[in-house]
């Protein structure tokens, strides 16, 4: 049974429809693990534990009737609690929303349905998604499993899919991302998380937190997964106007591991350049190792990188007020302070402001665009630090010293402004055993080459295969706990 | 009191939050202060850009 739970979103597919394991095995692996690890690591807010095994029951008879069955048949995924879910709570990771249950799934969720997937249950998150640690007050902090005595964040917003991932509590999750939150807990935790570009999954259902930056992706153990479930997310939905009508490239196939001749540019400046040491050396022996597989690689710059930050702000400060409005005059103190205050900063950005930050967005959005003119992808950190301790404020990167939460968005934020896909992908580990992640950027609706380059990155090394100690039979789940 | 900030004086903040409806003590306004500071000393950083020509990314890659 511990075998199903690291089996990958392929392989149970794969192992389902040959009928070598049911479906119910599959799903009561997944619960009982949840059952065993989930009271220390907080993945979940809701498991749905019945609903998950009738759905398992319906899959293994139609596994059993030689009906023709979808690519995710039999799968158990679960879902930020940002996405409607038919009947059960969305609570956004809030005290507000504790109770609000939808009356109908969000797009993407009904698509992962129809393509087999079955639901264990949502995710813990920071609160209404407005923030890259992974914070939350109400539900507790959800705990990164690669540190089973310290109690580090797993990065956020959707740090709950970042944690079930890593740990085997589920094969895939959905994320959300508006300036890094399924790339940020998909290096922190290990995993491989892509934000896809704009455009190309629908938001309709889930919760926002910035309308122009939000954006919608899958979180698994590999890019081939990431890929199946992409593929059974994307398209056009009439119910999200700002979805692409381009078809869906079936991602999976495109995943030759060949990458001869793949132009790489490695984002040197602002990027690599003020990362801690240890990532800038295993995202340069990353470069090296594409390299080795026949990628072209040469350096690449955006000048406009440090004007990102800015540009950010102004757009989800006034965007994310917008949306919170009314309950941050009614109840205000139902929040958790730092999401309070980080919504009352934005009632001090003027409708100028708010302009110039979008109009700065063009400006980053045709530079990214240039420059992918001249490479197919682009290299950079994911993150400049990797997990820190609950409650951390500030860390020290080389010499500069940099809050926590400005110093995780630095390097991810970006390709929000710009909307291109990003995918983060472990690239090796700190000597403490902390996970690093890499980004894979490339140009608009090209998710294919992204996936591409990850997946062949993926063949040659195993860093995505390790798993972390939090539930491994020689690691106690006792530990202190820092915050 | 609040501290004066370059460009923002107390009695600005305390205005801009009415006018936005929301009345806020000069405790509240002074916990914000700092973060509200640094956040639109980064927002005023994107006055260097060459924006003259620009337009506002707000019809959105529409393929």
């Amino acid at each position: 049974m511990d075998d199903l739970v690291w089996k990958s979103l392929a392989d149970l597919a794969r192992l389902i429809a040959s009928k070598q394991v049911s479906p119910v095995e599959v799903v009561t692996a997944h619960l009982e693990r949840i059952d065993a690890l989930d009271g220390k690591l907080r993945a979940f807010i809701t498991v749905t534990r019945d609903r998950a095994l009738e759905a398992a029951r319906a899959a293994e008879a139609r596994v059993l009737s030689g009906e023709p069955l979808p690519p995710l048949h039999g799968v158990p995924i679960a879902l930020k609690d940002l996405y409607d879910t038919k009947d059960v709570p969305t609570t956004a990771g809030s005290k507000i929303l504790a109770r609000a249950v939808a009356a109908e799934d969000a797009t993407v969720v009904a698509r992962l349905r129809a393509g087999g997937g079955i639901i264990l249950g949502k995710l813990n998150m920071h609160e209404f998604a407005y923030g890259p640690e992974g914070l939350n007050a109400h539900y507790g902090t959800a705990w990164n499993p690669w540190d089973a005595r310290s109690h580090r964040i797993a990065g956020g917003s959707s740090s709950g899919s970042g944690v079930a991932v890593a740990a085997g509590l589920c094969a895939g999750a959905l994320g959300s991302d508006t300036g890094g939150s399924i790339r940020i807990p998909a290096s922190l935790c290990g995993v491989t998380g892509i934000k896809p570009t704009y455009g190309r999954v629908s938001r309709a259902g889930v919760l926002p937190l910035a309308w122009s930056l939000d954006h919608v992706g899958p979180m698994a153990r590999s890019a081939v997964d990431c890929a199946l479930m992409l593929a059974s997310m994307a398209g056009h939905d009439r119910k999200d106007p700002t979805t692409s009508t381009l078809p869906v490239p079936d991602y999976a196939a495109g995943l030759s591991g060949d990458i001869k001749g793949v132009r790489v540019g490695v984002l040197r400046p602002f990027f690599l350049e003020t990362a801690g040491l240890v990532l800038r050396q295993a995202v340069e022996q990353a470069v090296r190792e594409l390299a080795t597989l026949g990628a072209l690689v040469d350096e690449a710059s955006l000048s406009y990188a440090e004007h990102g930050a800015g540009a950010s702000y102004a757009v989800v400060a006034s965007e994310a007020l917008a949306y919170h409005e009314a309950w941050l005059k009614q109840r205000p103190g139902d929040y958790q302070a730092d999401v309070r205050d980080r919504l009352k900063a934005g009632a001090f950005v003027s409708g100028a402001q708010y302009l110039r930050g979008q109009r700065a967005r063009q400006l980053i959005r045709d530079e990214v665009d240039r420059t992918l003119e001249r490479f197919d992808v682009l290299i950079a950190p994911t993150t400049p630090i990797v997990a820190t301790v609950v409650g951390q404020a500030e860390v020290t990167i080389e010499h500069e010293n940099i809050d926590v939460r400005s110093a995780l968005t630095r390097f991810t934020r970006h390709f929000n402004l710009s909307g291109h896909p990003a995918c983060s992908i472990p690239c090796g580990f700190t000597t403490a055993g902390l996970p690093i992640g890499m980004q894979v950027v490339g140009r608009a609706f090209d998710e294919a080459t992204v996936l591409r380059v990850a997946d062949a990155y993926q063949r040659a090394t195993d860093w995505h295969t390790r798993r972390p100690p939090v539930g491994a039979p020689s690691a106690p789940l006792e530990a202190t706990s820092a915050g | 009191m609040l501290a004066r900030m370059a460009g923002l004086t107390p009695g600005l903040m305390q205005r801009m939050a009415a006018l936005a409806g929301y009345d806020w003590t000069e405790e509240e306004l002074l916990a914000l202060a700092p973060l509200v500071e640094r956040s639109l000393a980064l927002v005023n950083k994107l006055q260097s850009l060459p924006l003259r020509n620009v337009e506002p990314c707000i019809l959105f890659r529409m393929a």
